[in-house]
């Protein structure tokens, strides 16, 4: 999906798009479009339909600056016991959040074009009301996602880049810890099924630490 | 030869080439369908070999960028398995398996102790269950730690899971390199052995494990999938649940098409987690997604050596049906 399209529908999305822009989208045979569609959509579904309005909600300055630099996007506000973030309560924070997932979701495409540069740019245009909640600031891999690995989603054996193979959105030590266990145990049970046995436990060998 | 059904036409046509290929005095003359049953043949042998034989070797496993050495001991005694694999890079982890038991040991750690729940341990590949979903196909021979192997190519027929490359021993039957191939032709991960010795006697003291630490034991139990309050509504053609553990954490289900597998887990929300995460390591995908359950929120997590959109589309079917 290009550069083109993926602006286009981000208008849409926000009912800006111009007569060419939607023409352009419904005309487009992109699979990948179809399936970024969907997605913003079962986000959106996800937050029990409420009318969320976007405008004047912008975050891209947060994030541009969290990709330059090293600054992480955790407020100091952690989400109380039982408190259920997902509801849209806060209303700008969840549409916050929701831009996010979708500069996030955008990203996990295995488009050798993405990069993180392109993403945020193409991103709908939020302006949180508070600083961003914790929710907001969890989702993305934004933080953590340098924009060589961005490049080639597909891991290549030969690709001679610096990719460590491994490009994740994890952005705090928590979610890695929970990734390996994850994977631990993945790794436990694909020993027993792939008929490959017990080699198949190099793979839980390399803990990245970063 | 109008009216004839087109099998029939194949077949006779097939016959023909043959019977002129074999009066031209052609050295190998298999056709498509005979060349196909021969890679089944070898991945039979395949499935047989690595529970079956003893071997010592060290491979290597690469990823990304990344190259990690491990060394692997197998040996069948008195009718047991008992294997131990070794890292040679980084810590000096092991895991070592007696039987039916697993030891993972791994220095300043206590024992960890794998596979608590009750499971068989060798199940060597169902090749017959594939048959639906994989193409299978030798590309030719080769040589691998010195070995000659033949190349097996293992190609799906959908788009939902990875394609497969498998070096077998020619003399053995033993997997000597293994690759997933991903998009493109792009290797995700190899296992590749670089040195194996294949038969003879294994000394027992090999494989002696350390009682010295404490195992830790986390209780888990078996759930049939009735009891789950949840369900995958989607899986791809071919995966069929394995088993499904639960502890306190979460509940863990496994489901494979006999060579991918996939985990998904289902948990309560912790506090301030994310969800809609999406992370790649190697051919192996973890893709996850809140999922709201009456009045509390789950995770549900969906880990494999599948495509990421496969990862998605099993996470975003898993609905909760209620207690």
């Amino acid at each position: 999906m290009n550069d083109q399209l993926r602006e286009s529908m981000s208008a849409l999305m926000d009912g800006e798009a111009d007569a060419l822009e939607v023409r352009r989208i419904v005309a487009s045979s992109d699979a990948e479009l179809r399936s970024t569609w969907r997605r913003y959509h079962l986000m959106r579904d996800a937050m029990h339909q409420q009318e969320l309005s976007f405008q004047g909600l912008d975050v891209t300055a947060a994030v541009s600056e969290a990709i330059a630099g090293d600054r992480e996007l955790y407020s100091s506000r952690r989400v109380s016991a039982g408190s259920r973030w997902w509801r849209p309560a806060a209303g700008m924070a969840v549409a916050a959040s929701v831009a996010l997932v979708m500069v996030f979701g955008v990203r996990s495409f295995e488009s050798s074009e993405t990069t993180a540069a392109v993403n945020v740019a193409v991103a709908p245009q939020f302006t949180p009301a508070q600083p961003a909640s914790i929710t907001t600031s969890k989702v993305y891999p934004v933080n953590g996602f340098p924009s060589q690995r961005a490049g080639n989603v597909a891991v290549s054996l030969d690709y001679a880049g610096p990719n460590t193979g491994f490009s994740n959105t994890a952005g705090s030590k928590a979610t890695e810890n929970r990734l390996e266990h994850y994977l631990l145990k993945h790794t436990e049970r694909a020993a027993l099924n792939n008929g490959q046995g017990i080699i198949t436990f190099a793979r839980v060998a390399s803990f990245e630490t970063e | 030869m109008h009216g004839l059904p087109a099998l029939k036409l194949s077949s006779l046509a097939r016959q023909f080439s043959l019977l002129v290929a074999l009066s031209l005095g052609a050295s190998s003359v298999f056709s498509d369908q005979q060349l196909e049953d021969n890679a089944w043949h070898w991945l039979e042998r395949l499935s047989k070999s690595f529970s079956q034989l003893n071997y010592q070797g060290v491979f290597t496993f690469q990823r990304g960028s990344t190259l990690e050495s491990l060394r692997l001991s197998h040996a069948v005694m008195a009718g047991e398995e008992f294997e131990r694999l070794e890292y040679l890079d980084g810590d000096r982890r092991q895991i070592i398996r007696r039987g039916q038991s697993v030891q993972c040991i791994h220095p300043g750690h206590q024992l960890q102790r794998l596979y608590t729940e009750k499971q068989a341990l060798s199940s060597p590949m169902a090749t017959d269950a594939l048959r639906p979903y994989y193409r299978a196909a030798i590309s030719g021979d080769g040589r691998v730690a010195g070995h000659l192997v033949v190349d097996v190519i293992l190609t799906p027929l959908d788009t939902h899971r990875w394609g497969r490359k498998l070096s077998i021993d020619k003399d053995t039957g033993l997997l000597l390199r293994s690759e997933i191939i991903g998009d493109e032709q792009r290797v995700l991960e190899r296992f590749q052995f670089v040195d194996v010795k294949i038969g003879g006697e294994l000394p027992d003291q090999l494989f002696e494990a350390n009682n010295q630490f404490e195992a830790a034991n986390v209780p888990t139990k078996s759930l049939d999938a009735e009891q789950c309050q949840w369900r995958a509504q989607w899986l791809p053609g071919g995966f069929e649940l394995v088993s499904i553990s639960a502890d306190d954490l979460q509940q863990v289900a496994t489901f494979t098409d006999g060579l991918a597998v996939i985990t998904l887990f289902v948990e309560p929300v912790v506090n301030g987690e994310d969800g809609g995460a999406s992370t790649r390591r190697g051919a192996t995908v973890a893709f996850s997604r809140i999922l709201s359950a009456d009045d509390t929120l789950l995770k549900v997590t969906v880990v494999g050596e599948v495509p990421m959109a496969t990862a998605q589309k099993i996470a975003e079917s898993v609905t909760y049906t209620g207690s």
